[in-house]
């Protein structure tokens, strides 16, 4: 597996974990341990998402790295990994 | 309101496309009996919640049903 899509699947590991400290926080908002662990999986999934986004490019569009080039609309999407470009002749 | 991730939640990685199974597989998001349909299901039962611990597991679990019907 490449670097950018291991550190991609990092965060969305932290993600999938902080959705479900969500829901069990939902029904136990003051279960300590929990609280801990979704502060810990939130501050490393914005970490992981600062080096992404530096590195390969916005996962939103609110991300704006710089203001000459809207790159938003770059390969990789979610369903097309590789990029489209590889199959159509224009 | 929710906002899109060039992510997904799991990944997902097909090694042998299959059409016929595709077909199910979207049935289970768009069908009657579907992901769509349960997440506008979570999103009107939240309203009549009585607890705040119900509103936002309703809440919560709706929104990410939604988002799950799409890439």
């Amino acid at each position: 597996m490449d670097e950018q899509t291991t550190l991609l699947e990092q965060i969305m590991a932290y993600d999938f974990a902080l959705y479900d400290l969500q829901l069990f926080l939902d029904t136990h908002s003051s279960d300590a341990n929990a609280l801990r662990d979704y502060k810990m999986a939130l501050e490393q999934s914005e970490n992981l998402r600062r080096q992404y986004q530096a590195k390969y490019g916005p996962l939103t569009p609110r991300y704006l790295p710089n203001t000459t080039c809207w790159q938003w609309i770059n390969d990789p999407w979610p369903w097309d990994p590789k990029g489209s470009m590889n199959n159509v002749v224009l | 309101m929710w906002f899109y991730e060039k992510k997904t939640q799991y990944p997902i990685n097909i090694k042998k496309p299959d059409p016929r199974m595709a077909m199910n597989i979207l049935t289970q998001y768009g069908g009657p009996n579907g992901e769509l349909a349960a997440s506008l299901r979570y999103l009107s039962q939240r309203f009549s919640m009585p607890t705040k611990e119900t509103k936002a597991i309703l809440n919560d679990i709706g929104i990410k049903a939604s988002s799950c019907t799409s890439w």
